[in-house]
């Protein structure tokens, strides 16, 4: 479920290969911004992202029902009054899922944001102090690692009950790892650069060479790694909807939408696609964003191809 | 009061009159419903199907003379041939009949796998199964069975007498922990004075004794297991690789849990060798995936056909879709013990706020029939339909129901309703209402275990349940509103409603029984101890070329089926 | 070296014991009585007690643990509560499919990513580049039921290609009804896979070109294709099968979705199946098993990174 064929291990991996293959990552703000306007997948990504973004802060205002007016009749195809036809219930397809993006974005944000300042945190402390810190904090991350997601995300569900706070917890403890990973083998091997050794050498104290030069040279990966992750958040909402595991009912999300359609896939085409692939779209776009980013960042790879 | 002659009730047949009549005259009211209920005996306004019915749909009560579905009126039955049976399940969790708390694993499987002392015909009488004849005496207190001779079970032993003892203590065993072992409570001793007869006597009498103790499917607590089975496997094994004397003998090879199994025609039933070679029963427990196995022709039959997929295939003409009435009610109740759900305003307020053929319209498609209270409407001889029955206090009326709201002091707040993670249609729909009356319903989606845990420990605010078929719904009214009811875990209490119920046990007079029953509804429906909702028919459906099913609600002897292909 | 993998193989048990142990307790918090469970609704508190004896859950909490993890050393798994199967019997019904599942799904993943990867590679910020990474993510954007469901309408219903649900033994039912019954599921999984490789390929192949040994190759005449086939793809690949590696053990866990919509008993539906109703026995030696494969995969990975880059310190 959850971990759908995921990206985040294979990202994980990715970033530990990228991270031997360069010496240095340049960070100069401008030189990204040439290089993301190079990346148009990236910035296709990025406008239909924004795109979306916009219609979660605006949704519940334009959308031409309430999402829970249920009196237009079951099963009515695509029309000019409906777009999008209406669901089992009789209600209007679009206005619910107009208003869902809001509910399935919060979601994979909230579990993206809660997984990345935990997972920073935790690589952060390992990859910096080394030794034992670092035995005790990977062994719990591989624990979560080796720990099926699956389990993970069933379990925790099962264990506090369903509901939108659950599931974004469950989520988030699933994609932790990835984010402390990726931090840990950045900051082992920024740990050995000039830039460490020399404030190091002039008596700078942990927190701040922690904070003030580390943290800002593994921005770029975590980033990349965040923008995965809300992907990942998204699609993991309607895996676990799937299941029986997901948000109340009463919410309207994407994945929810999804599920109530799939029994009237033939009958009803309508009611499963237009969620499908709003899904779809999105994790689209954050996958390209993603993508797009990483190239952007990665100086090696882009110098080649120039 | 009129002393009644139990001896009605000896075989080697009874029909589904007597049996009624029995059930009647001696306080079992709910089987006697569900003997009226299951044959949709003429005159009841059986559960309509929804507008648009097809041709193909079978009435489950054929009266004429050919038991067989009326897709086969003159064709050869043929023997030879496999049945791929798609069955709705997440797993079988055991075939140990003693064990089984699956209702559809019992009727549909374990009835095939089993022969009882008796069986059920397509009128819901009782006939012989592995017991020829049997004699009951006056007093309702002495059983006596003559077994049929040269029975077997599929390991090739005889099955005697003495087996129905032995099945007797195994199921009583504390140890052994049978769910069904209350149903032999009553059983002062049982005795074999030969090898082909057996003599059961009762501390007092019990009328529903041969339907839920000896009948094929359901006697679940007296199906005869085979000694040396259990003594060489044990009886964890037994439940997957089960040794029975029914039609269909289990391939211990093929048994995957979760995956299914297969059964081949045993040769040596008494009844001669079943029509079919094999039955492969094939778990598929996502409802979608279910009709795509049909519609794909990975199988030839579904064992239940869910809500969601009638239309799709009553569009299908190679498939034939079969409903037979099913006796059960469903309803939401309000937990008593939960403020402010012990104020009557509050319940009607929200009983008051549900459009019932609206909620059955949007909920179920408009497949089940608006319930006025816990009678099912098969029920003929006690049923009232809703536009006879006069007032009914909690029907719909919105302006009523809004006024309540704002009585009771509801308006405005909100409370969770508890909901098994299957299919939250009806609670979704329901949420969708009771905004109308400024209440903020939120959905509780619990898996099965720990549904079934809160349910009993009445751990909820709101919740939709009710009583499904079972061969004593007898239970459907005194296990939910008596109050030692043991599913009334929502604290209804209404002495009189217990009066009324003990007194339906003890009078034998119909029209006094119906008296009370209207009573009892009466009470029900003012006190809002549920807020009824519905009644859903038993559906199942095959290809077109499978014939010589007999519709059994909430049965599948598979015996008689046969392929025409 | 010798001594690191001697380190890691001690932190590997304890990670098998940590996932254990953790799932024992978990597994015990979530609400619900398996006993109640099997009883149905009508027990009787007698029977639960009776049953709960039986079974051993009568016992404090720390004397089920001591005594399950005795029996594990002993290489007992013990019985499932529900059915009453072994737990080792269960999962060597469940893994079979599970793996051809993975193993399968892998292959069209690989079918899908090489070219792909390596035509994107080459024409590297050409349409052509973009139209395969957008399509390579499509599948992996796409949320597997729908995607399944989508598959066994067009090809099973419709189409009435291939079967729509279950699983056929290869072993006892051949190759041809083996085979038809995973390619559905199998393409499913694999579309999402294909993704992850081909960005992968991609990556690696583009790193690769830049490299002194391959202007080399070039400059010595040899034909684009064989220089990309004998030296390019085969260097760009390692890191390929290393994510496969990681990927595979996930996916081992990871299907259960797609084993849901295609009615496949693998371990994924079994360990979920087993979480809903509480099957301890089940959830733990399924846990154990994953843990096992997982843990084994991540070491040998994290072996040949200190292989590939002596830099990276193990403290």
């Amino acid at each position: 479920m959850a971990r759908e064929p995921g990206i985040a291990p294979a990202q994980v991996a990715h970033d530990r290969l990228s991270a031997l293959a360069e010496q240095r990552r340049a960070a100069a703000g401008n030189r990204f911004w040439r290089r993301l306007r190079a990346e148009r997948k990236a910035l296709l990504g990025l406008f239909l992202v924004g795109l979306l973004a916009l219609l979660a802060l605006v949704g519940p205002g334009i959308a031409p029902y309430h999402p829970d007016a249920d009196d237009f009749g079951l099963f009515q195809p695509p029309s000019l009054s409906h777009p999008m036809g209406t669901d089992s219930f009789g209600r209007d397809l679009l206005s619910r899922m107009i208003v869902g993006t809001r509910v399935s974005f919060t979601i994979g944000i909230l579990a993206a944001l809660i997984a990345m300042v935990t997972g920073v945190l935790l690589g952060l402390v390992a990859g910096f102090y080394g030794r034992w810190v670092d035995s005790l904090i990977m062994r719990f991350i591989d624990l979560l690692w080796a720990f099926p997601v699956i389990v993970l995300t069933v379990g925790m569900v099962a264990i506090f009950g369903a509901g939108a706070r659950n599931v974004v917890i469950a989520i988030a403890l699933a994609y932790l790892d990835d984010f402390a990973r990726v931090v840990r083998a950045e900051v082992l091997r920024l740990r050995e650069e000039d830039f460490t050794l020399a404030a190091r050498a002039v008596g700078a104290d942990n927190l701040r060479i922690m904070l003030r030069h580390i943290l800002p040279n593994t921005a770029a990966p975590i980033i990349v790694q965040a923008t995965f992750a809300v992907g990942l958040g998204i699609l993991a909402e309607s895996g676990l909807t799937f299941l029986g595991l997901g948000v109340d009912p009463s919410t309207p999300t994407w994945g929810l939408a999804l599920n109530e359609g799939r029994d009237f896939v033939r009958q009803a085409w309508w009611i499963s696609v237009f969620p499908g692939l709003a899904i779809m779209l999105t994790v689209l776009s954050l996958n390209l964003f993603g993508d797009g980013l990483r190239d952007a960042l990665d100086v090696r790879t882009v110098s080649e191809a120039e | 009061m009129k002393r009644f002659d139990w001896r009605v009730l000896s075989g080697p047949r009874v029909s589904r009159r007597t049996l009624m009549q029995m059930a009647l005259a001696t306080g079992a009211v709910g089987f006697a419903q569900w003997l009226s209920a299951c044959a949709g005996g003429g005159a009841t306004p059986t559960a309509a199907p929804a507008a648009g019915a097809t041709p193909q749909a079978v009435p489950a009560t054929p009266s004429g003379a050919t038991p067989t579905a009326a897709a086969t009126p003159a064709g050869e039955a043929r023997r030879g041939g496999t049945l791929r049976l798609g069955f709705g399940i997440g797993q079988i969790l055991t075939l140990d009949p003693a064990q089984v708390t699956q209702g559809i694993v019992a009727g549909e499987l374990v009835s095939n796998i089993f022969s009882s002392l008796v069986q059920f015909d397509k009128d819901l009488g009782l006939i012989p199964d592995l017991a020829e004849t049997w004699e009951v005496n006056e007093d309702g207190t002495e059983y006596t069975f003559h077994l049929r001779d040269g029975l077997k079970f599929h390991n090739g032993d005889p099955l005697l007498a003495q087996d129905f003892i032995y099945t007797y203590e195994r199921t009583t065993n504390p140890d052994f922990a049978s769910p069904h072992a209350n149903k032999l409570n009553l059983i002062t001793s049982i005795t074999a004075p030969d090898e082909l007869t057996l003599v059961i006597k009762l501390s007092e009498p019990y009328a529903p004794f041969l339907a839920t103790a000896c009948s094929r499917g359901p006697g679940r607590a007296l199906t005869p297991i085979s000694k040396r089975a259990i003594e060489e496997m044990g009886d964890q094994q037994f439940g997957l690789t089960p040794v029975g004397c029914g039609p269909f003998m289990v391939v211990p090879e093929s048994v995957e849990v979760g995956k299914g199994f297969r059964m081949v025609a045993f040769e040596d039933w008494y009844g001669g060798r079943p029509l079919l070679d094999e039955i492969i029963v094939q778990i598929i427990p996502e409802p979608s995936s279910r009709i795509s196995a049909l519609e794909a022709g990975d199988v030839d039959m579904l064992d239940i056909v869910p809500a969601s997929g009638v239309e799709q295939l009553k569009a299908n003409d190679r498939i034939t879709l079969v409903e037979a009435p099913g006796t059960n009610w469903i309803g939401l109740t309000m937990n008593y013990k939960r403020p402010p759900w012990d104020n009557v305003d509050a319940r009607m307020a929200v009983s008051k706020a549900i459009n019932r053929q609206e909620f059955i319209d949007k909920a179920l498609f408009g497949l089940a029939v608006p319930s006025i209270g816990a009678i099912a409407p098969a029920f003929g001889w006690v049923y009232v339909p809703p536009e006879q029955w006069g007032e009914n206090p909690q029907g719909y009326n919105l302006e009523e129901a809004k006024a309540l709201a704002e009585k009771s002091g509801i308006r405005g707040t909100s409370v969770k309703i508890l909901s098994s993670a299957q299919d939250p249609r009806p609670e979704e729909v329901l949420r969708t209402m009771l905004q109308e009356i400024g209440l903020d319903v939120q959905i509780e989606q619990l898996q099965d275990a720990a549904y079934n845990e809160r349910w009993k420990a009445g751990d909820y605010d709101m919740n939709i349940n009710g009583s499904v078929v079972d061969a004593d719904p007898d239970d459907g009214h005194w296990n939910f509103f008596h109050s030692k009811g043991p599913w009334n875990t929502y604290g209804y209490n209404n002495p009189k409603v217990d009066e009324l119920l003990e007194g339906t046990r003890k009078t034998n007079n119909q029209d006094e029984r119906r008296q009370m029953w209207h009573e009892i509804q009466r009470i029900l429906q003012r006190d809002v101890a549920y807020a009824f909702l519905y009644h859903t028919p038993d559906r199942t459906a095959f290809y077109t070329y499978v014939k010589g099913y007999v519709a059994i609600p909430e049965m599948r002897y598979l015996e008689t089926v046969w392929l025409e292909k | 070296m010798t001594q690191y993998i001697v380190r890691r193989l001690i932190h590997a048990v304890f990670i098998v014991w940590g996932c254990a142990t953790l799932v024992f307790f978990m597994i015990r918090l979530i609400p619900g009585d398996p006993v109640l469970q099997m009883l149905g609704p009508e027990y009787t508190p007698e029977a639960a007690e009776a049953l709960r004896h039986k079974l051993g859950l009568d016992q404090p909490i720390y004397v089920q643990y001591l005594k399950w993890f005795s029996s594990v050393l002993r290489g007992d798994l013990g019985d499932s509560i529900a059915t009453g199967e072994t737990v080792v019997g269960a999962i060597k019904t469940g893994f079979p499919k599970t793996l051809s599942i993975t193993v399968l799904s892998f292959l069209i993943a690989l079918a899908i990513a090489l070219p792909a990867g390596i035509v994107a590679a080459l024409k590297r910020n050409s349409l052509i580049d973009y139209l395969v990474s957008v399509l390579a993510f499509a599948g992996v954007s796409m949320p597997g039921f729908w995607f399944g469901i989508i598959l066994i309408i067009l090809f099973a219903v419709q189409l009435r290609w291939l079967p729509a649900v279950g699983y056929a033994s290869l072993t006892k039912e051949g190759f041809w009804p083996w085979l038809s019954h995973l390619l559905l599921p199998s393409l499913a999984v694999g579309t999402g896979y294909a993704a992850i490789l081909m960005r992968f390929v991609r990556a690696g192949l583009l790193e690769v070109l830049g490299m002194d040994y391959v202007r080399t190759a070039r400059a010595k005449g040899l034909a684009e294709w064989t220089v990309i086939a004998r030296h390019a793809l085969r260097n760009s690949l390692i890191p390929v099968v290393t994510v496969a590696g990681i990927q595979l053990a996930l996916l081992l866990s990871g299907a259960v979705v797609i084993e849901t919509v295609f009615s496949i008993r693998g371990l994924g539906r079994i360990l979920v199946g087993a979480i809903f109703d509480k099957d301890y026995p089940i959830v733990q030696g399924v846990i154990l098993l994953i843990a096992v494969i997982f843990v084994m995969a991540n070491l040998i990975v994290d072996i040949i990174y200190t292989f590939l880059d002596p830099r990276i310190r193990y403290g």
